[in-house]
């Protein structure tokens, strides 16, 4: 076509933004810092002009749903908006504007930082659902480079499709079941998924990792994402089986309903939820009798506050909508077995050609049930989207996931989860760092209007209500008891949405007035200072360009970072060691111990099980338990003598009836809900891990294979002796610990001990073993003969250097003991244990952080049942190389100390770890590589969500 | 075996045995002098030298040695292992430059036992100046559990010493003997 005259230069520098059609295209021309620019004009989201939106930072904001593209470079800039806007090519002559729409606009070739790329091994992904949270995960793992097998089972006869059209758009006949698709065919091509349709998964075998098909057929996983959505709850009324009466979840249902609403003339729904009140908007535009009946006192009880609702029934009623609150349903009735009409309990009688039920869905959980996974109203995952099962995941309708800024998880149905996690998850499978975080937005579109809500409001919650002006609608705003926001509900008014996303993550104490407008709205730079305090910690902490080479300071210094380790790892999805069942062996015993930071106390309870609880009374927080160990019949806190059982049920409160009849506990005061915080436990031979996460998987599945092997080999089944404690306080950061035993590099470097005296000799067999997480490490090694220090040997090692051998040699023997080809292991199993077998001086090392510059290890030195005195003696006298004092141990501690001062006062910048690039991540045979500790923060970023 | 317990007496000793009792205790001291002079600004080289051939030198936490835990930070059966420290910390070991200082205090002997060997205590604290550091911190308190003997010549030599220590926490690391 060629270049296009479009506007008048002087004209688009008064406008700032103009719409014009050219060769049959919307096309939007920017004026922006003495450049020009053109794009499409249609948002990639619903259909509106951006021109009618807002210009800022060099993008245009969409007036519908705020969407944001790059003007520059037509990027889409995050959620709602996923796809590019084109861009045109333009020129100036004279006072002319020109665009040429065939070709590309001068900066279309701007690329963003290339985004981090998979390294994943896995080959096979399957996705059982294929709705928008399966196709969104595909999606994102193609897109990080993900170039296995996708196989994704669906049990309709359609790629994934979006729901929000089928209530609007489909039913009016606006759009057919294409327009809703999730990708084009071209790019449903580019995306190669093995697409399964009109198929079920009838079984899921965990064990084997293979799904049976309703076909028959069966199919292996890798990895498996459970996106199985939800399915519209059935109405449980006589007459619910009649024809004429309607759901509306799938494709399938939207038409049936749309072919069954051209013929009809009354319509009852049931249910004043989104999905009713979509409807009746949609058939009151096609004229259609319309009446709701809610079983509530008013609409939206379950999700809206009650100004919402009154603002929703209001706009509903003046486009013609007949609603019925407090309704209670007899039965609908019918003639032909076509319903004609819905009979209510008070004897009333609605007339109706055709019902549609509307109230609300259950999650699709049965095959995650059946598998035995956590289920409880939904799948429960983490904010990876990661299940009870290491291997399996789950997202969209189904998952049940911790908010992050909620009081408990919970699920979400909606759209903008769906795509949101989805991609989440898909992320997470393949090894990416996530996190799942996003603030809640859903948009429901209804009687010529955009009802839009951010973050999650309760139908309980204090609001405050901002009034419409000629321009906007009016706007809800929710508040907690401490009027913090919490949500936004916004009627045609993207101001108060806009002025939720950037309130709500600050949690800050507000004056409603200022929400209302009924106070002077903040100052620019108060709003500029609150947007730089809600940037993401992801944008705040930016891994370096070096990408698994380097590892930037604040990693170790930072206090925000340790404290979200503290939140993530230590009280997330971890086993952390706190004890040996040695040291309690009876009923009663008990010691002191921690996880993370966080003070525990682990107890051999009445029935021999072991049970680990905060240190913490649930009256006044005093930490109770004072005595590093002993034997108790219960825990008394001493301020005000709450007692407690030794499963830490409370079992006493002084005074709780009061004296004489007055003071005292009230009456609904019920002991068992203040008990002390309870932690998971799980042991392996004779080793306690407890956790704060529900539903972990077991320790030997959290090991792994490579890491179990070794673990077993010094907890070979021999009952331990407990030989006595070291502690010490480390003034570094407590991931230096681990990267220490997992840097075989520095062995022969610092520890000189070892090469003066020969002890460490060229030849000695090595690895440094990572198991497929990355976060747990061996490091070991053999004696040169595999097994035991020969006489040869010893001759070598006396001659190494003359006059340099040990007077008393004996002390380095090593006596043979263990089933393991390594007289040597180190390991380090994530996130707080060292367990240590250093021929044969035995012990196991528990970090307890404290903050990011410091942590104390607590060293529980041990034997085993069985070892004569002498045997003792030689692993007491082999435990000089270990420890605080150890001729290794002294030393480790004093590096870690350097390379946290070295932070603390230098300029900054990054760690170097390149050693071995041959080897990215992982076990590795060299003893010159710094894999491991590669593949431990490749680890670690993904639980960090950074 | 037959012990001699010296302990707090409830007639008036006689003068002779309060000398005897004070040499003793003064003897001990010097000896304890001696030794810490070597490890704060002497040879460290001669330590061991403090010893008998056999004798045992451990370091505790005061939670191991109340329960009978037999671990040490430090576990030297032999002058031998104990030459091998000196060395090792002398030529090997990696560490931050520091000064320690050892005060000792309150030494009581407990028995005389009848083959000779003298059971003692002496409390200590050890502060510790870390060079790049302008503050000098308690390194370690408690107090040595000791068994003396004589040489043939009459002096004394330590057939046994137990450093129990009872801050909880080793700051970091102990390099020195204490």
């Amino acid at each position: 076509m060629g270049w296009l005259r479009a506007i008048s230069v002087s004209e688009l520098q008064e406008k700032g933004c103009a719409a014009v059609l050219l060769n049959g295209l919307n096309v939007a021309l920017f004026h922006l810092d003495g450049d020009y620019f053109a794009t499409g004009n249609v948002c990639t989201h619903q259909f509106a002009l951006l021109t009618e939106g807002h210009v800022e930072d060099g993008c245009v904001e969409c007036p519908l749903h705020q969407g944001l593209f790059d003007i520059r470079t037509g990027k889409a800039q995050g959620s709602p908006v996923t796809k590019d806007i084109p861009t045109y090519a333009v020129k100036v002559e004279d006072d002319t504007l020109y665009v040429d729409t065939d070709l590309p606009g001068q900066n279309a070739t701007i690329t963003e930082p290339e985004a981090p790329k998979t390294t994943t091994t896995l080959s096979t992904i399957v996705i059982v659902g294929a709705g928008q949270a399966a196709g969104r995960a595909a999606e994102a793992m193609r897109d990080a480079g993900f170039g296995g097998t996708i196989c994704m089972i669906g049990d309709e006869a359609s790629a994934p499709y979006e729901r929000p059209p089928l209530s609007k758009a489909v039913l009016m006949g606006a759009a057919n079941a294409d327009a809703s698709a999730l990708f084009s065919s071209d790019r449903l091509a580019t995306l190669n998924i093995d697409l399964i349709t009109n198929t079920r998964v009838d079984n899921l075998d965990r064990k084997a990792k293979v799904l049976s098909l309703s076909d028959g057929k069966t199919v292996a996983y890798d990895a498996l994402l459970l996106a199985t959505g939800a399915r519209a709850r059935p109405l449980p009324v006589p007459g619910a089986d009649l024809k004429g009466v309607h759901y509306l979840r799938t494709l399938d249902d939207a038409t049936r309903l749309k072919t069954a609403l051209e013929k009809a003339q009354s319509l009852v729904i049931i249910g004043a939820g989104f999905i009713g009140l979509e409807v009746a908007s949609s058939a009151r535009h096609m004229g259609k009798t319309v009446t709701i009946l809610e079983r509530e006192e008013r609409v939206m009880t379950r999700v809206l506050p009650e100004t919402a609702s009154t603002i929703i029934a209001q706009r509903a009623t003046a486009q013609g909508v007949n609603i019925h609150v407090g309704v209670q349903l007899e039965k609908l009735s019918g003639t032909g077995g076509h319903v004609d009409s819905v009979l209510l309990a008070n004897g009333d009688s609605i007339s109706a050609d055709l019902v549609l039920v509307g109230i609300g869905a259950i999650p699709n959980t049965e095959l995650a049930q059946e598998a035995g996974l956590s289920v409880r109203d939904g799948i429960v995952v983490d904010a990876q989207g990661r299940t009870s099962d290491a291997h399996i995941w789950a997202a969209g309708d189904v998952a049940r996931y911790p908010h992050a800024r909620y009081d408990g998880p919970g699920r979400l149905e909606s759209w903008h989860n769906a795509e949101e996690q989805g991609r989440c998850a898909g992320r997470s499978m393949i090894g990416l760092p996530t996190d799942y975080s996003a603030l809640p937005w859903f948009w429901s579109d209804q009687f010529g209007g955009s009802i839009q809500v951010v973050g999650i409001p309760q139908s309980t919650n204090k609001t405050a209500l901002r009034e419409g002006t000629q321009s906007e609608g009016p706007a809800v705003f929710c508040l907690d008891e401490n009027n913090r926001l919490t949500a936004v509900i916004g009627f045609d008014n993207p101001t108060a949405i806009s002025l939720g996303r950037k309130t709500i993550p600050q949690q800050k104490s507000i004056d409603p007035a200022m929400l209302t407008g009924s106070s002077p709205q903040p100052e620019q730079n108060d709003l500029e200072e609150q947007e730089s305090e809600e940037m993401s910690i992801s944008n705040r902490y930016r891994w370096p360009d070096a990408g698994a080479e380097a590892i930037p300071d604040w990693v170790y210094t930072d206090e925000t970072i340790y404290e979200r380790e503290v939140e993530r790892i230590f009280h997330g999805r971890t086993w952390n060691y706190v004890a040996l069942e040695a040291e309690i062996p009876n009923t009663g015993d008990f010691v002191r111990s921690n996880v993370g930071p966080t003070p525990v106390v682990v107890v051999r309870g009445e029935n021999g099980e072991i049970n680990v609880f905060e240190n913490r009374c649930a009256h006044r927080a005093a930490e109770f338990c004072r005595e590093k160990r002993g034997n108790a019949t219960e825990f008394v806190c001493p301020y005000h003598q709450w007692t407690y059982d030794l499963e830490g049920n409370l079992s006493g409160v002084p005074f709780r009836r009061g004296v004489a009849g007055k003071g005292g506990m009230g009456k609904d005061f019920k002991p068992e809900d203040h008990g002390v915080k309870k932690l998971f436990v799980t042991t392996r031979r004779g080793v306690v891990f407890a956790s704060f996460a529900e539903g972990m998987e077991s320790i030997e599945d959290y090991m792994g294979p490579e890491i179990l092997t070794d673990f077993d080999a010094a907890f070979d089944g021999r009952k331990l002796k407990i030989l006595g404690y070291y502690r010490n306080t480390l003034p570094g950061n407590w991931k230096l610990y681990h990267e220490n035993l997992k840097d075989p590099y520095h062995a022969t470097l610092l520890h000189t001990f070892l090469v003066t005296f020969g002890l460490l000799v060229a030849g000695n067999k090595s690895e440094m073993i990572c198991d497929a997480t990355g976060r747990h490490g061996t490091m070991a090694s053999a004696k040169s003969d595999g097994k035991k220090v020969d006489e040869a040997t010893r001759k070598e090692m006396r001659a190494y250097r003359e006059g340099m051998g040990l007077n008393e040699p004996r002390f380095m023997d090593f006596i043979e003991e263990f089933d393991s080809p390594w007289s040597v292991t180190m390991q380090t199993i994530w996130p707080n244990l060292i367990v240590q077998r250093e021929m044969n001086t035995l012990g196991v090392r528990q970090i307890v952080p404290q903050g990011p510059h410091s942590m104390i290890m607590n060293w529980t030195m041990f034997g085993y049942e069985g070892d004569d005195e002498e045997m003792t003696r030689h692993r007491l006298r082999q435990g000089n190389l270990m420890g605080p004092a150890g001729f290794l141990g002294l030393e480790d501690n004093e590096a870690i100390k350097f390379v946290q001062d070295g932070m603390k006062h230098s300029s900054g910048g990054d760690h170097l770890v390149a050693l071995d690039p041959d080897t990215p991540t992982g076990t590795s045979d060299t003893l010159i590589s710094e894999s491991a500790i590669r593949g431990m923060y490749q680890y670690w970023r993904k639980e960090m969500g950074l | 075996m037959s012990v001699t317990k010296i302990q707090s007496i409830p007639t008036k000793p006689t003068a002779e045995a309060t000398l005897d009792r004070l040499a003793l205790r003064l003897e001990i001291e010097d000896f304890n002098a001696r030794y810490c002079h070597a490890l704060d600004d002497g040879d460290l080289q001669s330590w061991p030298d403090f010893f008998t051939e056999d004798g045992f030198y451990s370091i505790t936490a005061r939670e191991n040695f109340d329960d009978n835990l037999p671990v040490g930070l430090v576990y030297c059966e032999g002058r031998g292992m104990m030459k091998d420290r000196a060395f090792a910390i002398a030529n090997t070991a990696m560490f931050a430059p520091r000064y320690l200082r050892h005060h000792l205090s309150n030494t009581r002997v407990i028995a005389e036992r009848a083959d000779g060997v003298i059971e003692a205590t002496t409390n200590y604290i050890v502060l510790q100046v870390l060079h790049d550091d302008p503050v000098s911190t308690i390194h370690q308190a408690g107090y040595y559990v000791d068994e003396f003997c004589r040489t043939e010549t009459g002096a004394l030599l330590l057939q046994k010493r137990i450093c129990v220590y009872e801050n909880l926490m080793i700051p970091n690391a102990v390099v020195l003997p204490i």
